[in-house]
């Protein structure tokens, strides 16, 4: 009999998990507690249960709850979009824009800000506001079933191709957005940027409401892909070789990652860094198993989104900052000290 | 074990492989060997079910490989490419574990068996909690061959068929013929080996051969009838001759254009 093989994992990557939801739980009190006006905890508690006076009722139920939850469940789902994504091209610096989502939102966006006037004026039943969202993530699944269309021949779709398809139609959304931007008024101007810059401000009840269904379906099917994912990371034919339906999990997790970013980014506008970086952040404590990878992006994806709108309502209160500003300077920096320290 | 019928594979105009017939059978370790771009590993590849031939049939325990589910297909045969490269900090343990996929990690104490035996064979023990991204291009290949020792490491499914694509590629003295002593080991244990080899010396250690040529096959048999002078000289286009060692051992060594024998 054989001697017993070590662990083969990083030590106490499991515990990552726990950790993780604690740091959640706390970006959560941290975003009903901070704003224009601080609740202090035990109110907010009081006001949770019910029992709170009526100005912190409102400001914790109506205000600042729908929002935490918003900002929770799209940065759960752009991370984990991050993460599958960044396994299925076997490529670590992988953003989730690269399958042409947020650029196909971003053009959709930029056609209802800059046109939508006309728009509303021919079937004046349409509502702005609930266009803008729609009409983001309907462009987001557009562009992406474009990328994936190029670069699928005999219903095999190749993960190189996807990239190179999906630079291209990065490419053509943003310049048909110059294009608008170059036509647009300066109210539209500023509508437009504002929305590049990602925020959660419109994030009420409705709109949480009608968000939170296509934020959580892929961040709950997503981790079943965890497994066959980490087979995919070997190389396609590897996995096919270890029983894997290649072809049907890259689709799966093509669609499911595009519905989360487009989702997202039609809920908020667009948020950099949180896609692309959480996974890697998480990798780096981790390890690179999927199982883990997925659902601690999720978690942390949810606290660093959370946490970065609290500050952003807190900053330069009572005005406030795009949050999407706020992720990226926050976690820029970060992720530089952590990758020179690895370095080391 | 697995055959390949006149099995011919085209991309464009050219003809990769053109109506190759052979026979993988249990029991018996059969090497592929042949010049560059022969076609060996185009006709791995149409073995291990990732190429479907243009023309010709290829059958697996007496069922047409594509009748074959891909999860069932994987619990009896493993395959080995080249050069697997991985991006991603898995550490050597983590990816041969992954070989214990198709075994849905239904029963824990199997696949810990497995991952322990294909440690030893492979002789990956050492390397086992080390970042694969960081090994050697010799380890990472054995690390390669324990995940498809361990993928197909279950009682009862047998016979099993492996595929090795040019398994001692980057191995050093001692690990090219430890890996060929274990091929033919599994061999005896009733298991249809295949691999591909450069090395004809050991080549010869296999119990068939399997010329290509151009996509031809050009000759098949035991080592002996195939590895001779005449036929590697033809096929290679370089002068071969065979010696005898000082242990006894015959030899085919080549002679360098210009030394002339």
């Amino acid at each position: 009999m054989s001697q017993a093989l070590p662990a083969a994992g990083r030590a106490g990557a499991r515990r990552i998990l726990p950790a993780l939801a604690l740091v959640l739980v706390a970006m959560l009190v941290l975003s009903l507690v901070l704003g224009a006006v601080a609740v202090p905890p035990d109110r907010v508690l009081a006001a949770l249960m019910g029992q709170g006076t009526g100005r912190d009722a409102v400001v914790v139920l109506q205000l600042r709850l729908p929002r935490a939850i918003m900002g929770g469940a799209t940065g759960a789902a752009l991370a984990v979009a991050g993460a599958t994504l960044q396994g299925l091209f076997r490529n670590p610096l992988a953003d989730p824009g690269l399958i042409g989502v947020s650029s196909g939102a971003a053009l959709a966006a930029a056609v209802t800000i800059v046109l939508g006037g006309h728009l509303t004026a021919l079937l004046p039943w349409l509502q702005t506001a609930w266009l803008l969202p729609v009409a983001a993530f309907a462009g987001g699944l557009v562009a992406t079933r474009v990328v994936g269309a190029v670069a699928t021949r005999d219903g095999v779709t190749s993960a190189p191709g996807m990239l190179l398809a999906g630079i291209a139609v990065n490419a053509i959304a943003m310049a048909l957005v110059g294009l608008l931007v170059w036509m647009s008024d300066d109210r539209q101007l500023r509508d437009f940027t504002f929305w590049t810059l990602g925020s959660l401000a419109g994030a009420d009840w409705p709109r949480t409401a009608l968000a939170l269904p296509l934020l959580l379906v892929p961040m709950l099917l997503l981790p079943r892909l965890a497994l066959p994912l980490n087979a995919m990371m070997l190389g396609e034919r590897e996995a096919g070789h270890l029983g894997v339906a290649v072809q049907r999990i890259k689709r799966q997790a093509v669609v499911l990652s595009a519905l989360a970013v487009g989702a997202a980014v039609a809920a908020t506008g667009l948020i950099g860094f949180v896609g692309l970086v959480v996974p890697h952040l998480v990798r780096l404590v981790a390890g690179p198993d999927q199982r883990l990878v997925i659902p601690g992006s999720a978690l942390l994806g949810a606290s660093l989104l959370m946490g970065a709108d609290a500050l952003a309502r807190t900053l330069a209160a009572p005005a406030e900052l795009p949050v999407g500003l706020l992720t990226s300077a926050i976690g820029g920096p970060f992720f530089l000290w952590l990758l020179t320290r690895r370095a080391r | 074990m697995i055959r390949a019928d006149g099995v011919t594979v085209r991309i464009g105009g050219r003809i990769l492989l053109d109506r190759v017939h052979l026979s993988v059978e249990a029991g018996r370790l059969t090497a592929l060997v042949g010049p560059n771009g022969a076609g060996k590993s185009t006709l791995l590849a149409v073995l291990a079910g990732d190429r479907r031939p243009d023309s010709g049939t290829v059958v697996l325990d007496g069922r047409p490989l594509p009748s074959w589910r891909q999860r069932e297909l994987a619990l009896r045969r493993a395959v080995m490419l080249q050069d697997a490269g991985l991006d991603f900090g898995f550490t050597a343990g983590e990816v041969v574990a992954l070989g214990r996929l198709p075994h849905g990690g239904l029963r824990p104490e199997e696949d810990r068996d497995a991952l322990a035996a294909a440690a030893d064979m492979a002789a990956v023990r050492d390397l086992w909690t080390k970042p694969y991204p960081a090994l050697s291009g010799g380890e990472r290949q054995r690390v390669q061959l324990a995940r498809a020792l361990a993928q197909v490491w279950s009682p009862g499914l047998d016979p099993r068929l492996l595929l090795l694509d040019e398994p001692t590629s980057a191995l050093d003295l001692r690990h090219q013929w430890a890996t060929l002593a274990l091929a033919r080991d599994l061999a005896r244990r009733g298991w249809a080996v295949l691999a591909v080899l450069h090395d004809l010396n050991l080549a010869a250690m296999a119990d068939h051969v399997a010329l290509l040529n151009g996509g031809v096959l050009a000759a098949a048999g035991t080592p002996a009838e195939v590895l001779t002078p005449e036929t590697v000289g033809g096929v290679y286009g370089i002068a071969v001759e065979r010696v005898a060692t000082a242990s006894g051992l015959s030899w085919l060594s080549p002679l360098p254009p210009g030394a002339a024998g």
